[in-house]
């Protein structure tokens, strides 16, 4: 089985993001970059594939700028066996309609089983780009899924659904958007990052590919932090009914939630 | 006595030794070759401490002879002394057999004195030892047939010894020049034919012997059994690891390796092999280990059990054939990976080990074996390591942040004050962690207060790697070492003082590996300097309060994270492993408590100082889950409550409603993973009432006098 993940990179969860100058975007000047979390997911689970079946193969691919190849890198040390990294002009510009597009062509040269794609990246949370994959390639699509297998004559896949989950059967090739499941994403062994670190990536040139990066017209026009939040309050009298008592006082008389 | 050796008898009695002694060099000879697969280690340095360390550790049985083992130490140490000076007096019995020469000096009093009342010592000592293992073994004594085999053959000697000395005597065939053994002096005294007829003769001779036979089958028998520490307690002892003990070794190169940690026997030092055959089974480490202790699945023993036995069990395979690894040590049983990380890396069994195995080590390579070739940690582990990764902080805070607890206070940074003294090293706890930001900001004012010129690094620190390199990822460790390194050069830094033991145990003692040599104290051992010089002076705390905790308010102050301080108060001290243990820092902590006005200290009998038990965050244990057994805070708490409460007021744990303003009395340490995991408890166990966790350096800030205090909060 060979199987083809997407990835991309997005500044770490422990990063505190700040707005750039232009009020519209992120300031990246000072950020750690990783992949992004249910990307790590999907890679997971593509290797427990591989766990299972040694003949299976792992494909890592993302579209961005030169310094996403540091997240391919991280995949590789996980246990990829290969890397693809899509890059050049427009690279971290593309909509995520022009994603899917470029997504699709790597898909077509690598011929995958099955396409692998965390549920949405944590940066803009739009969950787009899988489906748009799946949209572009004429592929069925399962969303929010934590575990697949072959099957008779294709591939079961399990769905989470609300209290519990429904199981799927593709009988040709998928795109499948990878949802948190119990495993955590393993950490790579020593010899592992060893062993990636020397790797080839191949890289290829996202004009090359000749795919419309324009998606439909919208933009982002503002971004703001949430609001500071204020100091709480310890309410602590004598006893437990006074306790009570001054803290029914405070949310009627102070916050007027009561 | 005249040996009644002749003729065949003199070819028997060479016959009986060529083959005992040949039979322990024959196995002798296999374990060596066993314990050669391992890797090399060169533990040849300091050569004179070693020496001192034979001196106290095995003549002196330094180790044996200490509480709670005291009597049962005092027994082995007869034992031991008896073998020394006994097996001089049974060569001497040998070589006369045999060649019908004496050694030099044994006719003296003074030897045959010596050999006659150790004789006598040692049956009573095996007497209680037999006794002891009998009516009331110790929990973790690993009580078996080979120790009574043991026991028997030693008193077996002993009495065919003194039996042939009083029958020889009786018989006449005393030699001449010796001086009379005592034993059969006086019992030859009171009872002049204390053998029937004329069988004193055939007695000596038969006795006799038994001892010299039974010397050479004891020699043969040694090492198969866990006996054979008589003979690897001596090069165990001189090869001990003179590394401080709060160090780990260091993986060279290991950009270059392929494997990390032991993936096998043979990643194991020889000396880590050697602990194997040293150990004597005596439980002595497992009654002291918190996990143990409370339930989890780790036994010291036997983690060094388990690699002798791998090692007697894979040993011939491995030295027959170069590329065989055998099992992987930390696969050698399929709970052994629980075990491993069980381990708080807290020492209570290196301190409690009388032979000096060195338990640790041996863990950490086979969880650096785990973390680093298998990716094996345990999940909420890997995700502290990732946090430090990429965040420089388990926690996974933002690192822009590091250095928001000092901004009221005004703390310069290197880069604003480069001629600073010291560096304030700050750790990933103090910056992080909300209650331990008030130790931090209790630290700043008694600096200070004693006009000490420090500055911290700010964003710039990072994690120092300490639990990374406990969990097993050397790798991590060695880049954030380096990173701080690094820093601490581009500024200068020389002295830095740290108020976490874990930073100041591995900048201290583990950074110099990497080639970052500094002059390191912990916070405590400053202050005690520093109050000892005069430079700082603490007041009584006078209606004294917590800093910036508002009004001092009857009951408010009495929570776990707020400080109320009171003028006269009780306060019970907690060691932290690796400001004690691994640091025999106990004094400078209990010292500073001492000089602070009002405060009456205590001590947590008998868990303290080298018997202190652990808080349960040590080992990268802070940043795993503890769901076997009794948690180790938990316990803690207990104890220490059984030492502070006087039936005072008790907490809602115990179902009695709190008196609301009641002081409650105080545990304090010197590490913010202890009072994270104290408060933890204290919290758990509804207790806040009894007993408030503190730093010593919150008990010193609160009696600053008024106008040193300086700088908003």
């Amino acid at each position: 089985m060979k199987l083809l993940v997407c990835a991309k990179q997005v500044p770490d969860s422990t990063v505190r993001v700040k707005v750039a100058a232009d009020g519209r975007s992120v300031d990246v000047s000072a950020i750690t970059w990783a992949i992004s979390p249910y990307d790590e997911y999907a890679v997971e689970l593509a290797l427990e594939r591989k766990d299972q079946d040694p003949a299976t193969t792992v494909a890592v691919v993302t579209v961005g700028p030169a310094r996403a190849r540091d997240a391919l890198r991280q995949a590789l040390a996980m246990g990829c066996d290969e890397a693809i990294l899509v890059t050049g002009q427009g690279a971290d510009t593309a909509s995520g309609l022009g994603l899917a597009r470029a997504l699709a062509k790597v898909v077509e040269d690598v011929k995958p089983d099955l396409v692998l794609c965390g549920r949405q990246a944590s940066d803009d949370d739009q969950g787009f780009v899988g489906i748009a994959l799946a949209e572009v390639l004429g592929w069925p699509h399962v969303s929010s899924i934590t575990k697949f297998a072959p099957a008779d004559g294709g591939t079961d896949v399990w769905k989470e659904t609300e209290g519990g989950h429904e199981v799927w059967r593709a009988s040709g090739p998928a795109v499948l958007t990878v949802q948190k499941s119990e495993k955590e994403p393993r950490y790579p062994s020593l010899p592992g990052i060893m062993k990636a670190k020397k790797k080839e990536i191949p890289e290829r040139d996202l004009a090359s590919l000749g795919v419309d990066l324009a998606g439909p017209a919208l933009e982002v026009a503002k971004m703001e932090p949430p609001p500071a939040r204020g100091g709480g309050k310890i309410v602590k009298e004598a006893d437990p009914a006074a306790t009570a008592a001054e803290l029914v006082r405070l949310l009627r008389d102070e916050a007027k939630v009561l | 006595m005249i040996a009644p050796t002749s003729g065949l008898g003199i070819l028997a009695l060479g016959l009986v030794w060529v083959v005992g002694w040949g039979l322990f060099a024959w196995r002798a000879w296999q374990l060596y070759r066993y314990l050669r697969v391992g890797r090399n280690e060169d533990r040849t340095r300091y050569p004179l401490r070693r020496i001192r360390d034979e001196l106290v550790v095995y003549l002196g049985q330094r180790k044996l002879l200490k509480r709670p083992y005291l009597l049962r130490g005092i027994a082995h140490a007869f034992i031991f002394w008896g073998f020394l000076v006994i097996t001089v007096g049974t060569v001497d019995l040998f070589l006369s057999g045999l060649l019908g020469v004496r050694l030099p000096g044994t006719g003296t009093a003074l030897f045959v004195w010596s050999v006659d009342l150790l004789a006598i010592a040692v049956v009573l000592s095996i007497a209680l030892a037999v006794v002891r293992r009998l009516s009331f073994p110790p929990p973790r004594m690993h009580v078996a047939l080979d120790g009574y085999l043991i026991l028997g053959g030693i008193a077996l000697l002993m009495i065919t010894l003194l039996l042939f000395e009083t029958a020889g005597l009786v018989a006449g065939v005393a030699a001449e020049g010796f001086a009379v053994p005592p034993l059969a002096a006086l019992v030859t005294a009171i009872w002049p034919a204390p053998f029937p007829g004329e069988s004193a003769s055939a007695v000596f001779a038969w006795s006799w012997w038994a001892h010299l036979v039974g010397v050479p089958a004891f020699a043969a028998y040694l090492p198969q059994s866990k006996h054979l520490h008589i003979v690897t307690t001596l090069p165990n002892v001189y090869f001990r690891s003179q590394r401080p003990r709060g160090a780990l070794d260091l993986i060279e190169g290991i950009e270059d390796r392929e494997t990390f940690g032991a993936g096998s026997v043979r990643d194991l030092s020889w000396k880590q092999l050697l602990d194997g055959y040293t150990c004597t089974e005596c439980g002595r480490c497992s009654d002291q280990c918190p996990a143990l202790a409370t339930g989890k699945p780790l036994d010291p023993q036997k983690i060094v059990l388990d690699v002798r036995d791998q090692l007697l069990r894979e040993g011939s395979r491995l030295v027959g054939d170069a590329a065989d690894r055998g099992t992987p040590p930390a696969r050698w049983v399929p709970t052994k990976t629980e075990e491993l990380w069980a381990c708080t890396t807290c020492a209570a069994c290196v301190e409690a080990c009388p032979v000096t195995i060195e338990h640790i080590d041996k863990i950490v390579d086979m969880r650096r074996w785990l973390a680093m070739n298998e990716g094996d940690v345990p999940p909420e582990a890997q995700r502290s390591l990732t946090n430090i990764e990429r965040a420089g902080n388990p926690w996974g805070q933002p690192p822009d942040t590091r250095a928001d607890w000092a901004r009221e206070l005004g703390v310069p940074t290197f880069a604003e004050r480069p001629d600073a003294e010291y560096l304030y090293f700050v750790g990933c706890a103090a910056s992080f962690d909300r209650r331990n930001q008030k130790v931090a900001r209790a630290l700043v004012q008694v600096l200070r207060a004693a006009d000490v010129s420090f500055a911290i690094l700010g964003i710039e620190e990072t994690c120092n790697g300490d639990p990374a390199r406990r969990i097993g990822n050397e790798y991590l460790w060695q880049t954030q070492a380096q990173a701080n390194i690094e820093t601490f050069g581009r500024y200068g830094v020389k002295k830095i003082v740290a108020s976490c033991p874990h930073c100041f145990n591995t900048i201290a003692h583990e950074y110099p590996q990497l080639g970052g040599k500094y002059e390191v104290v912990h916070a405590l051992q400053l202050v005690q300097r520093l109050v000892a010089d005069g430079r700082l002076v603490l007041a009584a705390a006078a209606g004294a309060r917590g800093r910036g905790e508002g009004p001092p308010s009857t009951s408010a102050s009495t929570q776990g994270t707020s400080s109320g301080f009171q003028e006269k108060e009780t306060v019970a001290y907690h060691d932290p492993c690796y400001l004690g243990r691994h640091n025999q820092i106990y004094d400078a902590p209990r010292d500073v408590l001492d000089a602070v006005p009002g405060v009456e200290r205590v001590e947590i009998e008998p868990h303290h100082r080298e018997r202190g038990f652990c808080c349960g965050a040590g080992g990268g244990r802070m940043w795993m889950e503890e769901k076997v057994g009794q948690r180790v805070n938990h316990r803690r708490v207990e104890q220490v409550l059984a030492t502070l409460d006087d039936g005072g007021p008790r907490g809602r744990g115990e179902g009695i409603p709190s008196t609301s303003g009641s002081i409650p009395k105080k545990v304090a340490s010197g590490c913010p993973f202890c009072l994270i995991m104290l408060d933890e408890g204290v919290g758990a166990k509804g207790v806040q009432d009894t007993v408030q966790p503190v730093d010593v350096l919150e008990l010193v800030a609160a009696r600053l006098p008024a106008d040193s205090r300086g700088g908003p909060e």
